[in-house]
């Protein structure tokens, strides 16, 4: 029988059995000469769901995780959060917790001094630009409808034009081209997310609009 | 990709095998796919409900992951590269209760794992129609489009409960009669004993890529009670382009595959102490 390198991408095939019949726990060893706290670990989750998926807390670089064997916890650097070994599980949860206690309390204008660097040494690592986006709720535009095919493309109240993308643009497919409208419009950070509670407004004087 | 399984499907009328004390413990299917790494994030949560529903039990692996390589005939490991891992893990009954049904699905990969053996009779169809019914919220959900690498594993254990025919009076497992792979070593030994671990990668199948994995192993138990693991894995990358129900055409090609090594890997007096049933 030939012995054969393995065709890319498949090399050793990936074990995902739980199964483990009294096996006896094992522990943390690390190699000679080194000691736990001498690890760096980087958690590569980079995105953080924030009001059930809604919002993205994006990081800039990988978080990184030092361990302290003699309290059995970890610190994420530059967070000032420490997590006990058993519930690192959790880590992303209570990322997106810390980076709420701050922001509420840098919001309302309570924050410590020593909770003043966390929040600026916090703001280093995470795109607070593409979060303040995220959570902006929709606001109401008024429009009129250019032309519904082959792309859905309106004139909004500043007299700018755009072409709305198709997921956005279905609660607009009820009116016809040249109609005027009111309604709720969602901006993401690249197009238009979400419009909602469509009115009509072309038979209303300017004067009767909201 | 349809006339490549169907040349090598078994034949429809060739009776079912199935044991009075099967040796098979678990089933599992992974499947590996393309996924935005935003979708997840944003509709994770989302899922973790509608999971839970079912599968109530929330213990998430979290893996601490050290570099380690071989420099100059010596492990090295730098430890400024290491990296931890939190993969979500569902289930029906805590690790600590021995599971019952799970299903782990971090970015890019869906798996579930079926649990049998004792009073549990299951078999590859129920984890096949399970494997289905989520398979389909997790495309719908994580708006999934392309599928790469199918792995199906079958965890065969052995020992005086499931081959009880092939132990000594002393608690002491006769794996030569049970086993053809791996044993029996060249050379004169009165027994083999821990660490038993012996793992063979083979190439099953060029393009698309299939390899089949067995492994066997001795487990830690009560000194009366020697055990030893014996597991098969079959997996292949998926051609481009497959369709959800091709998917299910490649899984049932890979079980083929594994049932056909399992009449192997096993001697014919060990498949008859098993107890077979043909139905």
């Amino acid at each position: 029988m030939i012995f054969a390198t393995p065709p890319q991408p498949l090399g050793m095939p990936a074990q995902y059995a739980e199964t483990a019949l009294d096996l006896p726990k094992i522990g943390i060893r690390v190699p000679n000469n080194l000691s736990l706290d001498q690890f760096i670990f980087t958690y590569p989750n980079r995105l953080i769901a924030l009001d059930g998926g809604k919002v993205l807390l994006r990081l800039r670089h990988d978080a990184v995780i030092e361990m302290d064997p003699a309290s059995s916890e970890c610190t994420v650097a530059g967070w000032s959060l420490t997590v006990p070994y058993d519930q690192i599980h959790d880590i992303s949860r209570l990322m997106g917790r810390r980076f709420l206690q701050l922001f509420s309390r840098a919001k309302s204008g309570k924050l410590t001094q020593d909770e003043e660097s966390d929040w600026t040494t916090l703001l280093d690592q995470i795109d607070y630009q593409s979060f303040s986006i995220d959570r902006d709720p929709p606001r109401y535009v008024e429009g009129t409808i250019l032309r519904k095919t082959p792309k859905l493309r309106v004139e909004w109240h500043d007299g700018e034009k755009a072409y709305i993308p198709p997921s956005a643009g279905t609660s607009l497919q009820v009116l016809n081209e040249g109609d005027a409208f009111g309604a709720f419009v969602k901006w993401g950070r690249s197009d238009i997310e979400l419009i909602e509670r469509v009115e009509l407004l072309t038979d209303l004087a300017p004067d009767e609009r909201a | 990709l349809k006339a490549y399984l169907a040349k090598e499907s078994m034949p429809m009328s060739e009776p079912r095998l199935d044991f009075e004390r099967p040796p098979v413990v678990e089933r599992v299917v992974t499947v590996v796919a393309k996924m935005d790494g935003e979708i997840y994030a944003s509709n994770f949560d989302a899922w973790r409900t509608e999971v839970q529903a079912e599968y109530p039990i929330y213990e998430p692996v979290s893996q601490w992951l050290i570099n380690a390589e071989i420099k100059e005939g010596e492990l090295a490991t730098d430890p400024r590269k290491a990296q931890l891992k939190i993969i979500p893990r569902f289930s029906k009954k805590t690790g600590k209760a021995g599971f019952d049904w799970s299903l782990r699905s971090p970015q890019g990969s869906l798996t579930m794992n079926m649990h049998s053996g004792g009073h549990l009779r299951r078999r590859y169809d129920d984890l096949r129609a399970e494997f289905s019914r989520w398979l389909s919220r997790w495309i719908e959900h994580f708006e999934v489009e392309e599928f790469q690498i199918l792995n199906l594993t079958y965890v065969n254990v052995v020992n005086r409960d499931t081959a009880p025919d092939f132990s000594t009076e002393d608690g002491r497992l006769l794996l030569e009669k049970l086993i053809t792979v791996f044993v029996p070593l060249p050379g004169k030994h009165q027994d083999i004993v821990p660490p038993l671990d012996c793992t063979v990668n083979l190439r099953i199948r060029p393009d698309p890529p299939a390899t089949l994995l067995i492994h066997l192993f001795g487990v830690p138990a009560v000194p009366q009670r020697p055990t030893v693991r014996l597991d098969l894995t079959v997996e292949t990358q998926v051609p481009s382009g497959t369709s959800r129900e091709q998917l299910f055409e490649i899984l049932d090609w890979c079980h083929e595959r594994i049932l056909n090594q399992f009449k192997i890997v096993f001697t014919e007096e060990a498949i008859k102490g098993f107890g077979p049933i043909y139905t």
